[in-house]
């Protein structure tokens, strides 16, 4: 089971990233933002266009996650500058995005095998690991600075915002701009990872980021975890599910659905455990009085 | 009671996945059924991994299973299918790495790619096939030389012979269309090649894009607006659409050629090229050199088909008011 346990921890770090991202937008701003499936691969052909130019590893990454957090201030732009219902924000700035990652590199599938990347030299695991943490540990600090708790307040309740003298769109503007260079940053390491940029790879990257957040939320739900260590198990969580649904060797045309059952099990499971043992106890005090 | 009833379900649930999976597990094994002479006592196991559902692919997989067993090669054949999902691909990759197979068989770019990756600092050796341009996906470093234990059979088409039979098929043509889907790497390599093919003898190109099934109409019109012929590239958004393709442009009396046989049951005009099937028998012939006749695989270079079937449709050829001997026909195979 070794390197396929590998490879889910290691992927599911590259998409704890991409969900710690979406939960900023869709979970804290209440702002559902479709330009992820834009984003994601924009990460991956900025770092491409950059490393192919002879930029370092290091700089091409922070690049993406830099030209990310400009999708993010162009769904901004639509939403609130030009007043486009948010869903549909999102939308126009992943078709948009489309377009613009096809002419980066003037091409569909940009294979970075021969360049280096941030994993060269190092156990691939280890720098997943660091970037993931230091990813969760300022994103924690973040949120417990003013602007991260005008930002959380903007999501909760946008009216009390205003009436502290603040503007909201501001605090929107931050929230999209850190969420998408985010999930772009996750693109570019996902690229380095897989070997290559491919214009394929933002698609049904939304339903694999909300769901590591509500799986990631489902997980000891009584515990008190903050969001971002949620979206991190979450993300593990799914990728591993994945995991063992190939692993198992079940019939590929059954791969999808067997996947979604596994993780309704689970979360089943999660859901019904815990509060079973509660009735049960009570149960068991009640009869105890009798 | 209610909560009951809840663990129950729960656990029916739980339990049918995991009886379902021992269940079908062995639907994804074939064991290979040797038939003639056995070459030797040797069992091996090949990984087959495949990008997605689709029937020049999985004609693919067919032709490897099916030489193997001609061949008489004692083989279990582990098949997965990513479903379109380039991380499903790299773990399909893995798990083959991890069950320590003798060989991975990959169909397709993106699946090949992938397994790339897997193999790396592994000994274990990758046959692909269903890839257009295994330089420009960097599978290898060059087509003739096989460095990194990745070698395997090429999809390209015979481009400059295709685009001939368009001179034959309409007199003084000279723009020719191609429809193609701009989200896929191989299909841009295509219409390049058409390009440079069609300067060669006269003839320009013009390209339509599509991202999605639905822009095909639109497509078509354009295309018979500024072009007098439909050269059809091997693209899986247009393959997945060719009954549509067709008949667009079967109405606006567009001739069309394709690389692909199987195209042509689907209504295209005429095709020359190769054929998804044999490609994988002779990925399959690779194999066997590699395992059973020990052949080291840096000596076998990247192959092109060595097959090139043409075929006719012979409804389309009178919808489109052309006769039987036409030039373009030559040789080919008909069919309604």
């Amino acid at each position: 089971m070794n390197t396929l346990i590998l490879t889910s921890i290691e992927q599911g770090l590259i998409f704890a990233v991409l969900a710690i991202g979406v939960m900023i937008t869709f979970k804290i701003l209440d702002f559902a933002d479709m330009s992820v499936e834009g984003t994601f691969p924009l990460g991956a052909f900025v770092f491409a266009r950059f490393i192919t130019q002879g930029v370092d590893p290091v700089t091409s990454t922070l690049a993406a996650f830099l030209f990310g957090s400009l999708a993010g201030l162009t769904t901004y732009i639509l939403n609130i500058k030009l007043k486009i219902k948010a869903l549909l924000s999102g939308i126009l700035t992943m078709t948009i995005l489309y377009s613009v990652n096809l002419r980066l590199n003037g091409k569909s599938n940009v294979a970075l095998f021969e360049y280096s990347s941030i994993f060269d030299g190092v156990q691939v695991v280890v720098v997943l690991i660091i970037i993931a943490v230091a990813v969760k540990i300022l994103m924690d600090i973040f949120l417990k600075t003013e602007i991260g708790y005008l930002l959380i307040a903007t999501g909760d309740n946008e009216t009390l915002v205003k009436s502290l003298g603040e503007n909201s769109n501001k605090y929107k503007l931050i929230g999209l701009m850190l969420s998408n260079g985010l999930v772009a940053l996750s693109g570019a390491m996902m690229a380095q990872y897989q070997g290559f940029a491919e214009i394929t790879m933002g698609t049904g990257i939304i339903v694999v980021a909300i769901a590591s957040v509500i799986v990631g939320d489902t997980i000891l739900k009584n515990a008190n975890l903050k969001n971002t260590t949620r979206a991190i198990t979450g993300a593990l969580a799914y990728k591993f599910i994945g995991a063992v649904a190939i692993d198992l060797g079940i019939d590929p045309t059954d791969l999808r659905a067997i996947n979604a059952i596994i993780v309704i099990a689970f979360l089943s499971y999660n859901t019904f455990g815990p509060e079973m043992s509660k009735i049960k106890k009570r149960n068991r005090l009640e009869g105890a009085q009798c | 009671m209610e909560f009951n009833l809840i663990k129950k379900i729960t656990s029916i649930l739980l339990s049918t996945v995991f009886l379902l999976t021992a269940c079908t597990g062995g639907t994804a094994e074939i064991d290979g059924a040797g038939t003639g002479e056995k070459n030797n006592n040797e069992t091996f196991t090949i990984g087959i991994s495949q990008f997605i559902e689709h029937p020049a692919l999985d004609a693919s997989r067919q032709g490897f299973i099916d030489e193997m067993n001609t061949q008489g090669v004692d083989v279990k054949f582990l098949v997965q299918n990513a479903q379109g999902d380039i991380t499903n691909a790299r773990m399909i990759s893995e798990k083959f790495v991890k069950d320590d197979v003798d060989l991975i068989f990959s169909i397709a770019t993106l699946s090949s790619q992938s397994a790339k990756q897997a193999i790396k600092g592994t000994d274990i050796p990758m046959v692909f096939t269903a890839v257009t341009d295994p330089v420009f996906s960097q599978l290898v470093s060059d087509i003739n030389v096989t460095d990194n234990n990745i070698t395997g059979v090429v999809d390209a088409a015979p481009v400059k012979e295709n685009l001939e039979l368009f001179k034959d098929l309409k007199k003084d043509i000279k723009t020719i269309g191609i429809i193609y889907n701009t989200g896929e790497s191989n299909s841009e390599v295509q219409v390049n090649k058409a390009r440079e093919e069609a300067e060669k003898i006269g003839l320009e190109i013009e390209p339509v894009g599509i991202s999605s099934i639905n822009d095909i109409p639109q497509a078509l019109d354009t295309i018979s607006k500024k072009s007098e012929g439909l050269y059809i590239i091997t693209d899986n958004m247009v393959a997945s659409s060719m009954p549509l393709v067709a008949e667009l442009a079967k109405e606006k009396g567009l001739p069309t050629v394709s690389a692909d046989g199987t195209h042509v049951d689907k209504g295209i005009l005429v095709s020359k090229g190769i054929s998804f099937y044999e490609i994988g028998r002779q990925s399959a012939d690779i194999a066997k050199q590699i395992l059973v006749d020990k052949t080291n695989i840096s000596e076998i270079p990247v192959q092109h088909s060595d097959r090139i079937e043409k075929k006719v449709n012979g409804e389309t050829m009178k919808a489109l008011g052309l006769t039987k001997d036409n030039d373009a026909f030559q040789g080919a195979e008909f069919v309604d």
